[in-house]
Parts: structure tokens; sequence; C-alpha cells
């Protein structure tokens, strides 16, 4: 009886064979396209990063490491990284808090509240070219709304987004407004997750509405925080149109963050190698801030 | 039976009439504060359809005209709504062919993904191979990968492929997506095994039971993913800037954005156009708030 | 002083009338239920006490203070959820003590109450625990915690049994009438369930679509409900309905039903005699039926009878009869055994009739 078992071997490989042809019939399409587009560019990027580019793009010496090192140690890839940051933690922060209290607005029971959430969520149907035109003409300066109010409040006739202190928060200020319908939509579905019984307990035991909030509102929406802290950061880190629009990476460098940069030395510098070692540090960056994140906040955060 | 008991006091009525107008004076603060966070939300909007309407006059005038309408006083325009820059945008700039490039692109890209993540997510929740859960990491990895890295080789595999100022070069790139058949596999492992099995003595082989069984039940979140899809697609304005220079090739955000370079009227034009652009959003918006809601509280990553 | 008024209380949610002008005292330190089916009221009724909802009419008192415009949380009252509503972020020990946080008690009065409630409850053990590592009953426990730790003058409880499986039920019945004692509280308990209402309730207060229809001891409930749907609603199985017709015979009346001829005392002719019409609805309890002889007496009635499904439960044997064009349920002693399509006669004495007007279906005083 030995033939037996190796039959019985055979049919399950067969059938195993049979199940990975299958899958490979199904998955093939996206298989090639992120292999592509995503894996053979991340690769290639960092093969780049190896060579010098000449003035006219194309691939020139081997310099290994050398390029990596002193684009990274560079002062300009450190000016941006510091604008990169600043341009975050503006846009990041008050999306959280603007974006909550939008959606706590929104969240009471209220005739004709749907309108205001709807109103509220009305940014997510804005491009990111669509928002910078319209924020084009509040920041005119000579006949710009934003620019009026702050004439009203002591600042006189500014050209924000040509004057070095004002264009990054000016560029900040059209992006919080850019991703304020996406950050009012993730915690409003937060807020609607939380049992009303919750609340109900809370009213009974006594807490105050800022009790309530502190103590069951917030821990039960660690979660979305995390989230929303989490994407917001990526977004930051990957903005480019705005900029592209409003400022071109000036005055004086003063909106350069990193993606920016990039777009600037690969595609008018042709500087492709110098651009490939910003693009491959910026991966890294990323990588590992969303690692420590999730590190560290995630410890904080309560999943039911 | 009943008991009864203790009669109705002074204090009781005095508590009943208060009751009534208790919630009213709570109601309006509430909507107060409504009405004003809704105002700072849609100011950037309102101020656009305003200039769009202004006069070439005064649309530089300072401060800033609030109301396009003729009246006394200084916020209003000197003139009434100017409609006709609305066709005056249409006419000096080929908005109509930018929103015909956008509509292309994005409905290939819709189609696309709808199509392989279906086909991938299927795959990931009901056939059985070796090193599926590895593939399915992997595929999620490319969440983390971000445009900036792969920007300057795909735009160098185009210029191979001589893609430039094509619609392969808009779409192709896109036609995957990693967070669809998330998506769309987390849907389907709701699907129960019995209705697995019940195909299968039908004798339904995986695509017809894919697509007469698993899409049909699965049409709010092929919806949802649709509307995301859209929304990422018609939005996107890094990859179109470097693969298209002929203007005739322009989507509508790229178009959009190089109206600031060109020969135009007056800004207020500019709005118009801005305006006309902006349009299908929000028409998206309005029609499909829920599906797009749902789609994007999935709670995956997605650039 | 910790007694509840209900005062012509009504509630309106939009056209539905969730209450309807109910007006019921709740004695200091009694433990009432609020019985009845679901969508009867009971629980809003409950809610309009705890201030979670304001009555669309009327008054509630708690104590001697008209509380229909102070909160909530200033009404002295703790309120155990149906689902526990417990703080899942949060260890039982900072669930229990929550509400003392925020009230600003010092942290040894928590400690201590904490404690002593635990203590009570039997749950120091689970101090550390979140609510996710808990099991149906742990979390009600630490939900009842939650209210001991309050000292209130009321304990409110929206059905707090229905989440537990059967065995954990009688047993946790069984405590909570401990608890009632030991804490010398008015309880206001809410269920559906009438079995917890009779063995828990002091005096049981029955909803219907938000009306109340009888409020009394359980065993006055049980012996006169004051309507056909009180009737049926308590005890299992449900009560016997016959439709009747009055008629003379000799001094007195008598009623007849398809088949059956109950004699009436003349106390009960007396009652039934002031009725408008001839008609009227009998009902008789299956626990009182008996297996009868031909030769009965004349206080009983006598019914002919065919078994149509018999269950049989070891202690007792539930019969279901049918007799011409209706079904009587029958609980009988396990012998003799009975057997489907055996004919037999079922015979229950005259004092175990219940009269109810056809028309109203309220209780017609027979005494």
């Amino acid at each position: 009886m030995p033939r037996l078992p190796v039959a019985g071997l055979l049919a399950r490989g067969l059938t195993q064979l049979k199940n990975l042809g299958f899958g490979l019939l199904f998955l093939w399409p996206s298989i090639l396209l992120f292999s592509a587009f995503v894996f053979y560019p991340l690769i290639k990027s960092v093969y780049l990063g190896f060579y010098e580019s000449d003035p006219l793009g194309n691939q020139g010496d081997f310099v290994g490491f050398d390029q990596y090192r002193s684009v990274w140690g560079g002062s300009d890839f450190r000016h941006s990284l510091w604008i990169t940051f600043q341009f975050t933690v503006y846009t990041v922060v008050p999306g959280i808090v603007l974006g909550l209290g939008l959606a706590m607005l929104a969240n009471q029971k209220l005739p004709a509240i749907s309108i205001f959430r709807t109103i509220f969520a009305s940014t997510v149907a804005t491009s990111v070219a669509v928002a910078s035109m319209m924020w084009l003409t509040l920041l005119n300066p000579t006949t710009g709304l934003v620019t009026w109010l702050l004439d009203q409040a002591g600042q006189p006739r500014l050209n924000l987004l040509n004057d070095p202190d004002w264009a990054l928060p000016a560029v900040s200020l059209t992006t919080i407004w850019l991703n304020l319908g996406l950050a009012t939509i993730v915690f409003l579905a937060g807020l609607q997750s939380i049992p009303e019984r919750l609340y109900e307990s809370a009213r009974i035991d006594g807490a105050s509405r800022l009790g309530t909030f502190l103590h069951v509102t917030l821990p039960m929406l660690s979660p979305t925080l995390l989230f929303v802290t989490v994407i917001g950061m990526i977004l930051a880190f990957e903005s480019f149109g705005q900029i592209h629009i409003l400022t071109r990476g000036g005055p004086l460098d003063a909106t350069n963050v990193i993606v920016y940069s990039i777009y600037q030395e690969a595609f008018q510098s042709f500087n492709y190698g110098v651009a490939a070692v910003q693009a491959v540090g910026l991966f890294i960056l990323v990588l590992g801030l969303t690692a420590l994140q999730l590190r560290f906040l995630e410890r904080r955060v309560f999943y039911q | 039976m009943t008991t009864t008991s203790e009669a109705l006091t002074t204090k009781a009525a005095t508590a009943e009439r208060a009751a009534r107008y208790r919630p009213w004076g709570r109601h309006a603060l509430s909507y107060l504060g409504l009405i004003l966070a809704a105002t700072v939300v849609l100011l950037p909007i309102y101020m656009t359809v305003v200039n769009a309407l202004l006069t070439k006059e005064s649309i530089v005038s300072y401060p800033p005209k609030l109301f396009p309408f003729e009246c006394s006083w200084d916020i209003c325009s000197t003139a009434g709504p100017q409609w006709g820059n609305f066709s005056k945008a249409l006419d000096q700039v080929p908005l109509v062919r930018y929103m015909w490039n956008s509509a292309i692109m994005t409905g290939v890209i819709v189609v696309g993904q709808l199509v392989t993540a279906s086909l991938a997510a299927y795959a990931f929740a009901f056939l059985r191979f070796p090193g599926r859960g590895l593939l399915f990491l992997i595929f999620l990895s490319t969440l983390m990968v971000p445009i900036e890295v792969s920007i300057i080789p795909n735009f160098q595999t185009i210029q191979r492929l001589g893609w430039q100022d094509t619609y392969q070069a808009l779409t192709v790139p896109f036609l995957a997506t990693a967070f669809g058949t998330f998506l769309l596999r987390q849907h389907f492992m709701t699907i129960p095994k019995e209705l697995r099995d019940a195909a299968a003595i039908d004798g339904y082989g995986h695509l017809r039971f894919l697509f007469f069984v698993v899409l049909p039940l699965s049409r709010p979140v092929l919806a949802s993913l649709a509307v995301f899809a859209f929304l990422s697609a018609w939005n996107q304005y890094f990859w179109p800037l470097l693969v298209t220079n002929d203007d005739n090739m322009r989507t509508v955000q790229i178009g959009l954005a190089a109206l600031r370079g060109r020969e135009i009227d007056s800004f207020n034009v500019v709005m118009a156009g801005t305006l006309i652009a902006a349009m299908p959003m929000f028409a998206m918006l309005i029609l499909f708030q829920g599906q797009l809601v749902r789609g994007l509280t999935a709670g995956a990553v997605k650039r | 002083m910790s007694r509840v008024v209900f005062d012509r209380v009504t509630k309106h949610f939009g056209e539905v009338v969730a209450v309807d002008d109910l007006s019921l005292e709740i004695y200091d330190k009694e433990f009432l239920v609020l019985l009845g089916p679901s969508g009867c009221g009971k629980s809003t009724a409950l809610r309009i006490v705890a201030g979670l909802e304001d009555p669309t009419r009327g008054t509630i008192i708690i104590g001697d203070r008209v509380v229909n415009n102070i909160e909530a949380k200033n009404r002295d009252i703790a309120m155990v959820f149906q689902d526990y509503a417990l703080y899942p972020h949060m260890s039982v020990y900072d669930n229990m003590a929550f509400s003392m946080r925020m009230r600003h008690i010092h942290r040894q009065e928590r400690h201590r109450r904490v404690l002593e409630a635990a203590q009570t409850l039997g749950m120091t053990d689970l101090l550390r625990r979140k609510p996710a590592q808990l099991s149906g009953g742990q979390r009600q426990r630490v939900a009842l915690g939650r209210a001991i730790v309050r000292q209130p003058s009321v304990f409110l409880m929206d059905e707090p049994l229905s989440n537990l499986d059967a065995k954990l039920r009688v047993q946790t019945r069984r405590e909570l009438i401990k608890l009632h004692r030991r804490l010398q509280t008015t309880f206001i308990y809410v269920t559906h369930d009438q079995v917890e209402a009779m063995t828990m309730g002091e005096r049981i207060a029955i909803l219907l679509d938000g009306a109340l229809q009888q409020v009394d001891r359980p065993q006055d409930v049980y012996d006169r409900p004051a309507s056909v749907f009180v009737a049926s609603f308590i005890g299992s199985p449900a009560m016997n309905f016959f439709q009747a017709e009055l008629a003379s015979q000799g001094d007195g009346l008598v009623a007849r039903s398809a088949g059956v001829e109950f004699p009436l005392s003349p106390a009960q002719g007396r009652a039934l005699a002031k009725l408008p019409t001839r008609n009227v609805t009998i009902g008789v309890r299956p626990e009182h039926m008996l297996l009868g002889e031909a030769s009965a007496k004349t206080d009983h009635c006598v019914l002919a009878v065919v078994v149509d499904t018999v269950e049989s439960l070891g202690a007792e044997q539930q019969v279901t009869f049918s007799n011409a064009d209706s079904t009587i349920q029958a609980r009988l002693d396990p012998s003799p055994a009975l057997h489907e399509g055996e004919q037999v006669l079922l015979m229950f004495a005259c004092d175990h009739l219940h009269f109810f007007d056809p028309e109203t279906g309220l209780r017609i005083e027979d005494k």
C-alpha cells in the first residue's frame, strides 16, 4: 500500500497549486501595478541617490553614499525639515482642535442639523487647487478679506504671501481650511460611536460639561484622535499643491517644505540624484515618525 | 385601580410653565454657535462667489466688496452681479476641455480601481493559497510609501514609454488601490460561508460567484469606494502637473492653477472659472454624502 | 424621606404617547416594580424620574420636592441601566468612584465607600479590572456598586437582569431583595418579566400603553386582577377566558358559554345583574382546574373536554384541552397521565371565577 499516501500528498499539492493559480489570476493586475509603480520606484529612488546627475538630467557618476551624506547633512535639507516641521504643527494641531469643535457642534440633536453637517464637511469637496485659488482671493494684498481683517487688527496692508514671516502661516491657514471637512467627518463619526448611555450615566453621576468631555468623550475618542494625528501628519508631509499655487516655495524659501524642494530639484533643476536622496529621507522620516506616534500614543489610546 | 397622589400645588404649576420655556433658550444659543461656525467655514467659498460676480473695478477696490449687488454702502459692488463672467471664463480658458480630461481620467481610475480592488479583495477573502497573509501585508505596505519617493522614477518610466501628455500616463499608475482592496476585503469577509457553499453546490465558479453574488451584496461599499476614488482622482495635482504639458491634456486642477499665468481679463473671471471647476465636486458631496462619509471613515491610511 | 410621586405625568414623543396621565405614589423605602410589555412606557416613566426625560405634562416629586426643573445629578437618585453603561476605559474602582470625584468628595471617603460597596457585593478582587475583562454578572454588580456608593434616596433600575443567563438571574434576584433590605432605600424596578415582579416587588404597578392598569401587592394582583390584560399578564400559563351570556335559572343567574354552565353564587349574581348587557367575560386560572368526576358538587363548574397536547413537567402536567370552539389550558397533577384525544371532565370551584366586563375589560367585583 505505499502508493496511497503519495497520492494524498499529490492531491493536496495539486489543490494548493490550483488555489495559487486562482489567487494569482485575481491578483496579477494589482501585483503588476504595485510592482511597477510602487516597489520598483522605491528601489529606483534609493538607487538614483547613488548617482550624480548632470545638468541635462542624465545619470552621471557613481558617488555611493557621499551624495546621501552631503544632502542629508546639508543646510538646505535641514531648512526644509524645519519648515516642514513648522508647517506640520501649524496645520495638525489647529486642525484637530477645530475639527473636533465643529464635530461637537454638529453632533447636537437639533432640527435641521444635517444642513450644518453638510456645510462643515463641505471643504472635503474642495481640491487643493480650488481651495488655493479661493484663498488667493482672501490673501490678496490689495483686496483680500484676510488682509483687510489684519489691517483692522493693527497689521497694515500686509502682502501675506510675499512676506517671509507671514507666508508659512498663510499657507498653513489655507491647508487647515482645506482639511477641515475631512477632520470634521472623521471626528463626527467617532463622536457618534460613543454610546448615549455613557453620557446619561455621566449626567446622573454629576459630571459637568467639562467633566463629561474630559472623562467620557476624550477617552472614547482616543482611537480617532490617534488616527487624525497620524493621517494629519502624513498629509502635512506630502502637501504640495497649495504651496505650488500660492508661494512656489518662497519667499526666500519660507515655505519650501521637503516635497516642494524635491519638486524643484527634480523637475526644475533636473538634479534627480539630489531629489531622490531627499525623497528617500522623507520616506524614512515619515515611516519613523508614524512608528513613533503609534508606539507612544497607542498606549494611551483606549480600544473597545 | 389607581392610587391618587397629593393635589397639584402652585409650585407644580410654575414648574410646568418653566419647563415649556427652558428648551427654547438653550436651542437659540446652539443655533447661534452653529451659524457662526458655518459662516466662518463658508467664508472662502462665499468670497469666491462674490468676486466672481463683481466688475473689473469692484474687484480691485479696498476694503473688499462683500455683496455683488448695487447699494449705497461701501461693501457693495458698483454694478449688479456680473453673470457674464462665467461665460467669459469658459471663453477665455478651455475649461470644458480641462473638465473633460479630468472626467476621463477620473472615470478610468474609478472603474479601474473598482475592478482591481474587487478581484484582489476576492482573492484575499475567499481563496486560500500559500503566502496569502504575507501578500496582503505587502499590499498594505504600499500605503506607507509616500508619493514623493515613487514620483521621480515613475516620471522617468512615463518618459521612457513616451506617455507624456496621454491619458495612459494620467490613469495607469493609479489603477490599483491597497485602500480599496482593504475596504472591500473587510466587507467580503462578512459574507457568510454558507452562501459560498450553496453557490459551489449550484455549480458557480469563482468568477460567477464574485459577479453574481458577492458584488451585488457589496453595493454600499462599492459605492463608498467609488466616491472616495472619484474624490482622490479628480483632486490630484502633483502627478498631472508633471505628466502634462500640452494645454489640451491638462486636467481641471492644473488648468485652474495655470490661470494665474494667463492673460485673462482680470481676477473676477479667474474666480468664475474656479467656481465652475469646483462645481462637480460639490455636486458629488451633496448627492453622495453618505457614501463619502462611509468611505472616509473606514479607518485606513490613504493619500 | 424618599418617596416618589408621579402626579398626572404625561410624555409625548411627537405623535406617540409614551406615558399617559400617570399618577402613582411610591412609598419611602418601598420596593416597587413597574411591570408591563415592551413599549408600555415603564422605561420612559423611570427615565422621567431620573431626569433623563422631561415630562410633557405633570409633576414628579422626590421626597418632598418637586423635581421637574432639577437636574438629574441633583435629584439624589442612582440608576442601573439594562446594559450597565460602565465607562469602558476606567477600572471597576474608578467606575464606582467617578460620581464621587465629580462631586469633589475627599479621596479617603471615596475609598471607604467603594470598599464598603465592593464588600457588600462580594467583588473586592475585581477592583483593578476593566469592564471588558468582566463577565456579564460581574459587570452588573459593578453597575450596582456604582449606584450604591452614591448613597441615593432612590434606586432606579431598568431591567437590570435581562442580559444575564437564567441561572444567574435567579441568584441575582435574591441578592437584590437582600440588598434592598440591607440598604433600606426606595427601589423602583422596571421589568417585563412577571416572575421578577411577583418575587421581588412589595407592590407591582402594571402599565399598558403608558397608562397605569393596577398597583397592588403581588398576591392582590394575582387574586384580584383589575382587568383582562392584568389577568392574562400575571400567571403562566395565562388565564383561560370564556365569553358567556347570563341567563336566569331558578332563583339566580347562571352564565352560559359554549358547552358549560357556570353556576353563580347569590353575591356573584347580584354583581353581574348590574351589567348593561347580558354578556360577561369569565376567567379561570389553569392552576385552579382539576380533573373532574361526573358527580361534581354544585359549587363547581364542570366541562367536557378533549385532550389536545400534554406537556409533562415532572411535578405537574400542563395540558391543553379543546372544547367546542375554545382551547383551555390546565395545570394538573402528574397522575393520572393524560393522552392526546382522551375525553375527560374538567372542573373548577366557582370561587376561582373572575368576571370582567366584555366592553371595557375591567374587573367586576363580586364581593
